[in-house]
């Protein structure tokens, strides 16, 4: 458990690469990403499709499917080099340490063994001491724990004999079962209606509250992750083009693409009609992506530099930074003006 | 409920899905749905999955037979069929030929890769239905409608000769956005038309389709299950559960006065992006499942999650009704 850990570091990601080598080309679906998660934190990412959110978050569990690798970059986790675990390290640290659970629980149950059975295999398997009836009451545990009731009976079930929002209750009590310190969830409520998402939601803010755990939250629905996340990554086109409390990021956003995504959406509690505005053109093909920032093509400040450089990153608030030129440029001025009143003083 | 201004009224629409080796009715999946939409105007339904919009919109086009009730678009009755209070018909069904409505009335399906035949272009997609309803005098006069309505939905015109697989998920709704005009309608179905599309396409499709009822003065029936996208489009929202209306109104109104528990749920439900916003708001949670539709409770079929249930809830099924001016509910509490 980790009790008493909070604001220490859990996983920390630097200048990740992974590209897809596709007999059409290299695909760079992660392109340099960096961030830390504390314990205890909830860190959303938040991103289209194509956008890398996934496979980012798949090389931390070494789930990378062929012809998919990490090209460079690394990955710590409680201070051990995650990239550097052999097959069996790998396969202890999946499940034990770090657990996940996906967008559709139905496809990451086994249709043909009962749910209990399941349960209890994900825990035998990595806690090789446990006997077949503390077993079960360990399953039995977790599943009132995620508000399954007649845990019995239930147990004795198939996965098709739940519903969409049981099953993903199962899959989060097989996620939690040993205990990880690290939750990697992959849009667990898209394929939710929205009454039973926010039952979800719920459950995994109180079950944070409880273990402590450290949770990436990668999801494209902003409401969602202004409920849930501590702070927020912004990705777009395999780069993290913003960072920040959840806060910074939703009243504070710096970059064109994240204040496009806010803008483009209504808001359920807005009292009239407002024409949405919309982020012009269409996603990167990333195949063939453009040379400078990935986001220019679409950007409506798009500048000269824009399409010839990415831009580094910006500190804009306190943990708060993004990639782009015009922030780059007033951080600039900024410099110059505060140098030239420093000068004045003298 | 009659008026002149309304282009499409339904009372007491059902659609059961019989069940092979099930006895009893089947599937419940529209129970007596009763609404008007006016010219030019947007309705808007939403609910969760398997509360029969779906259903409900298909079977007002009628690519569903409807089991009972009544469709008139128009002035034109498409389809009535009485039920007495055993479910039985009370007489010969009147169906009307649809052939000359299927021009008027048109849908836009959720998934476009789905609805698009990979094996036609683009051109042809669209052509198809300007050739079955004979509105092109000749060749080149079809080739221009082509081009107007790839124009039209933001697609160049060289489209036309390309494959369905050759284009995004934004880009081949556009697609079926423009198969839909091809017949100039007055009256679109939109099932789910964006919930298949990355979040910064789905606003770009969203202004198309106000764009389009603006230039055409098209009347919109628009399904999904998103309620900030519903309400942002529509002049009045009906909220279903498993199969049932429960609430319709003006869509602020609903959105500021629900006077249905569902609805109050259902919006207190969605997330809202605004961190400051959630951390106060206080959210109604549902217990348990929505029900089968093919053995729905007794009564109020909300009756089994509702937190307000009563006795009466699970005996008498709730008449829809006017409650305020253009606020229908269904629900015994309102009545007291």
């Amino acid at each position: 458990m980790a009790e008493g850990k909070d604001n220490q570091k859990l996983l920390e990601v630097k200048d990740l690469h992974v590209s897809f080598f596709t007999p059409a080309g290299e695909v760079k679906a992660v392109g340099g990403i960096s961030y830390d998660l504390n314990y205890g934190e909830v860190m959303g990412v938040v991103g289209e499709s194509g956008s890398g959110k996934s496979q980012e978050a798949y090389s931390i569990m070494g789930l990378l499917q062929s012809p998919g690798k990490v090209v460079g970059g690394s990955i710590t986790f409680e201070g051990q080099d995650v990239l550097k675990f052999s097959k069996e390290e790998m396969t202890a640290f999946r499940g034990s340490k770090v657990a996940m659970i996906f967008q559709n629980p139905m496809t990451c149950l086994n249709p043909v063994y009962t749910i209990g059975n399941q349960l209890v295999e994900a825990l035998r398997a990595h806690d090789k001491e446990i006997s077949k009836a503390d077993a079960e009451k360990r399953a039995m545990e977790m599943m009132e724990m995620v508000g399954i009731n007649n845990v019995e009976k239930r147990m004795k079930q198939y996965p098709h004999e739940f519903s969409g929002g049981m099953r993903q209750r199962v899959m989060i009590a097989m996620g939690l079962i040993c205990h990880p310190q690290l939750l990697i969830a992959d849009e667990p409520t898209t394929a939710l209606d929205v009454t039973i998402q926010a039952q979800i939601l719920e459950l995994m803010k109180a079950l944070q509250k409880k273990t402590k755990m450290g949770i990436i939250f990668i999801t494209h629905n902003l409401g969602v992750v202004a409920d849930i996340c501590d702070k927020v990554s912004v990705m777009y086109a395999g780069k993290i083009v913003e960072q920040g409390p959840v806060d910074d990021i939703f009243y504070k956003a710096a970059h064109p693409y994240t204040l496009g995504l806010l803008r483009s959406m209504p808001r359920v509690d807005a009292d009239s009609y407002e024409r949405l505005i919309p982020i012009e053109g269409t996603p990167v093909d990333m195949l063939n992506p453009p040379e400078g920032c990935p986001f220019a093509p679409r950007c409506e400040h798009c500048m000269k530099i824009c399409l010839k450089k990415m831009p580094p990153y910006v500190e804009i608030g306190e943990n708060h930074r993004s990639a782009c030129w015009l922030r780059v440029q007033e951080y600039l001025n900024k410099k110059s003006d505060s140098r030239e009143e420093n000068g004045n003083e003298q | 409920m009659s008026s002149e201004k309304n282009l499409l009224e339904v009372t007491k629409l059902r659609k059961y899905f019989p069940v092979k080796g099930v006895k009893g009715p089947g599937v419940q999946a529209v129970q007596d749905v009763s609404f008007f939409i006016r010219k030019g105007e947007t309705l808007g339904l939403v609910g969760e999955s398997g509360c029969g919009k779906t259903t409900l919109g298909r079977t007002v086009l009628r690519l569903y037979e409807p089991t009972g009730g009544k469709i008139v678009y128009d002035g034109n009755v498409l389809y009535d069929n009485p039920l007495g209070e055993n479910g039985k018909p009370l007489g010969k069904a009147l169906s009307a030929n649809m052939l000359p409505y299927r021009r008027k009335m048109q849908i836009i399906f959720q998934d476009p890769s789905a609805s698009l035949d990979p094996r036609m272009t683009v051109g042809e997609i669209i052509g198809e239905a300007i050739d079955i309803h004979k509105l092109a005098a000749s060749k080149g006069d079809r080739a221009d409608m082509i081009k107007e309505l790839l124009g039209k939905v933001g697609l160049n015109t060289e489209h036309a000769n390309r494959y369905p697989h050759e284009f995004s998920g934004g880009q081949q709704q556009r697609v079926g956005i423009a198969r839909a005009l091809a017949v100039k309608p007055e009256f679109i179905v939109c099932d789910e038309p964006i919930s298949a599309l990355d979040v910064s396409i789905q606003s770009q499709v969203v202004n198309m389709l106000e764009d389009m009822q603006q230039e055409m003065g098209l009347t919109y029936l628009f399904i999904a299950h998103d309620l900030s996208v519903v309400r942002h489009i529509s002049s009045r929202i009906g909220v279903m559960y498993l199969g049932s209306m429960v609430e319709l109104g003006e869509s602020y109104e609903l959105n500021r006065n629900p006077i249905h528990p569902y609805t109050k749920t259902l919006l207190s439900a969605v997330p809202v992006p605004d961190p400051q916003l959630s951390r106060t708001r206080q959210r109604i949670v549902l217990e348990g499942d929505i029900p089968s539709p093919m053995n729905p409770p007794s009564g109020c079929r909300f009756h089994t999650r509702c937190p307000y249930a009563t006795e009466r809830c699970s005996q008498e099924t709730p008449e829809f009704k006017e409650h305020e001016t253009g606020h229908w509910a269904a629900c015994h509490l309102l009545e007291q």
